[in-house]
């Protein structure tokens, strides 16, 4: 177990090593220049050569490079050109609010893919199974920025049951004197509308997975056994089947988890959500070097940590595994 | 009333092509404590006879006539929760790919227990307890009840699985192919072991196996099955001295003699019948040396002859050196 750790942990490494490379050199070839954005065109050359000078934009690429490397391995990810602040402190302002809405977003839909996904695969070929997986894959086709807005004009512009966008009202985040809870419902108002559309959007794809493995499980000869030695039908469902079914949702679910991090640039957009997602695109675009490099090496360091993590809640699930 | 009964049975299974006709009207009577070899090709509708009688047939298989009478009873009639009942702790199975008859991700002792503790108001414990007499008496290492399948070798695997039909000591036990997948030497051992766990338990057994070897020497009556239906049965010993319906002459000419050197094996001309149409008349008629007109158009009833029953029209006069 150990040497398959450091093995894994080895290549980790050197995966990131060719993706922040990667990602280095992708910024620095995109047409544009961060010093068009970051200063002003009127400013006199020399104040602009002085300030390229010290954002370490005067140096060659590959002295920037070994320069950023070395802050990185110092944990110093760096200042954004843009908010003028360290990336670190931007990302871990933006990550909580993708967190809360994706990742219980991906939870609730692959609980409910789980739950679903099980059932349809039992009772097969039923008008129930025929139903679900109509309704599941009509919802998995739909574009979700258009049934966001049109969600969105529904239920928060005509109906007014939901706001029109955001996490929460600045209001009654500014003036005090509100209780812990009132703020809470105020968050939970706000997350409810973009939860329930992603969720409704996504639960298809767990659903048809779980479908599908369980449908292999079943065919299994020791499903026949379990059913043989008279247990209830649930518990052969539940405990024989969907336990081995299972296992290939593990590595499905982390991958999912992991990128859900990254937030939907698309969702966040629409309903205004201040996450990661938003930032990254916002980040590309005003050539904010550091801070775009920061998040998709952030992310990638998190999938690559999520599919490890996988492998070894796989080996609990699975006791033919060991590493 | 019988210990156990089958009368007219007949079932398919409905597919895209048709209805394949599995079991085409079977008959068949056992006592308490006989063993039973029921013989026939792949195909023949062995296992799923097996499977009717538990009622764990698929989905798509439906039993249009006939009765399943335990005790005098007909387990066709029984709700599915009666039924649930009735399984493993009257009448339990040893499956044909025993090899995967174990949930992987369940340690072996635990799958045992949850089959006992389904049946029985005891605590897990006792349950527990029993696993290991289990074990003993199939001859495996009691300790090893803790481990999970794949930790076990194929004979291993083999012995746990009887072990766990016999956990709730069944009046009946159905055994399909319980050896195929072994080695000669392992085979030989778990046959010899279930015989003589049934001799000291006591229970009745299903033998389903196309290998006469094992019924010659476990076996107190043999049933041949040949295109979904029995058609011939008596005591092992009458019928393997004299075989009365052709197509079992020819399984027997395909053995190769234990003591005897070997002459020629013949082998049965020609393929087992197709369920989806069979033919018309006999099912063996198109295989058949002795067939006749009236083999073609006319099915041959299970008659008593010799002490035994056959279903062939000319069975006095078909030869048997």
């Amino acid at each position: 177990m150990y040497r398959y750790l450091l093995h894994r942990i080895l290549q980790i490494a050197i995966t990131m090593f060719l993706l922040i490379a990667m990602v280095f050199i992708l910024f620095r070839v995109m047409p544009g220049d961060p010093a068009s954005m970051v200063l002003d065109p009127k400013m006199p050359p020399e104040a602009k050569a002085l300030m390229k000078k010290q954002l370490g934009l005067d140096e060659p690429i590959y002295s920037q490079f070994i320069i950023y490397m070395k802050n990185l391995l110092h944990g110093d990810l760096g200042r954004s050109f843009y908010y003028g602040r360290p990336v670190y402190d931007v990302i871990m302002e933006r990550l909580p609010n993708t967190i809360l809405l994706f990742t219980s977003a991906t939870i609730i839909s692959w609980g409910l893919g789980y739950a679903l996904g099980k059932r349809i695969a039992w009772r097969r070929g039923t008008r129930f199974e025929h139903a679900l997986t109509f309704m599941g894959l009509l919802f998995y086709s739909v574009f979700l920025p258009w049934f966001g807005l049109i969600m969105i004009w529904i239920f928060s512009y005509r109906l007014g049951l939901f706001p029109l966008g955001g996490m929460i009202t600045p209001e009654l985040w500014t003036a005090g004197g509100a209780g812990i809870i009132a703020l809470v419902l105020d968050v939970l108002h706000h997350l409810a509308l973009p939860l329930f559309v992603l969720t409704l959007l996504s639960f298809a794809g767990a659903m048809l997975l779980m479908r599908s493995s369980m449908l292999e499980t079943l065919r299994e000869d020791y499903i026949l056994t379990a059913r043989a030695k008279g247990l209830s039908e649930k518990v052969v469902r539940d405990k024989h089947a969907a336990r081995n079914a299972l296992l290939p949702m593990v590595t499905a679910l982390a991958l999912s988890l992991s990128f859900s991090m990254s937030g939907g640039v698309l969702t966040e957009t629409v309903f205004s959500w201040p996450g990661l997602g938003k930032e990254i695109v916002s980040a590309t675009l005003n050539y904010d070097y550091p801070l775009a490099q920061a998040a998709f090496i952030f992310l990638a360091a998190i999938v690559l940590m999520a599919n490890l993590v996988a492998d070894i809640i796989y080996a609990y699930l699975d006791p033919r595994i060991r590493y | 009333m019988s210990f156990f009964e089958i009368q007219g049975l007949r079932m398919h299974y409905a597919t895209s092509r048709g209805r394949v006709k599995a079991i085409r009207g079977v008959d068949l009577k056992m006592d308490k404590g006989q063993a039973l070899g029921l013989a026939g090709e792949s195909g023949c509708g062995k296992t799923s006879l097996g499977l009717s009688i538990l009622r764990l047939l698929p989905n798509n298989a439906h039993i249009t006539r006939g009765r399943i009478l335990f005790h005098g009873e007909d387990l066709l009639r029984k709700s599915e929760e009666e039924m649930r009942r009735i399984r493993w702790k009257y009448i339990s199975m040893v499956f044909q790919s025993a090899m995967n008859a174990l949930n992987p991700v369940y340690r072996v002792g635990d799958q045992i227990v949850e089959a006992i503790l389904a049946h029985e108001d005891i605590t897990k414990d006792e349950a527990k307890e029993r696993v290991s007499e289990l074990f003993s008496l199939v001859g495996l290492d009691p300790g090893r009840a803790g481990q999970y399948p794949h930790e076990y070798s194929g004979g291993m695997r083999q012995r746990a699985v009887i072990a766990m039909a016999l956990a709730c000591h069944p009046e009946l036990l159905i055994a399909d192919e319980p050896t195929t997948a072994l080695d000669v030497i392992h085979q030989k051992q778990i046959i010899e072991k279930m015989d003589e766990l049934r001799e000291k338990l006591g229970m009745t057994m299903i033998y389903i196996t196309h290998d006469i070897a094992i019924i010659s020497e476990t076996c107190d009556v043999m049933a041949v099955m040949y295109g979904g239906k029995i058609v011939e049965s008596s005591k092992v010993r009458d019928l393997l001295r004299r075989p009365m319906h052709p197509y079992t002459q020819g399984l027997i000419r395909s053995i190769p003699p234990l003591h005897d050197s070997v002459g020629r094996l013949t082998s049965i001309e020609g393929e087992p019948p197709s369920l989806l149409s069979p033919p018309r008349g006999c099912s063996f008629n198109p295989r058949c040396a002795y067939s006749r007109d009236i083999c073609r158009t006319s099915e041959p009833p299970l008659r008593q002859l010799n002490g035994g029953l056959v279903a062939c029209h000319f069975a006095e006069e078909i030869p048997w050196p």
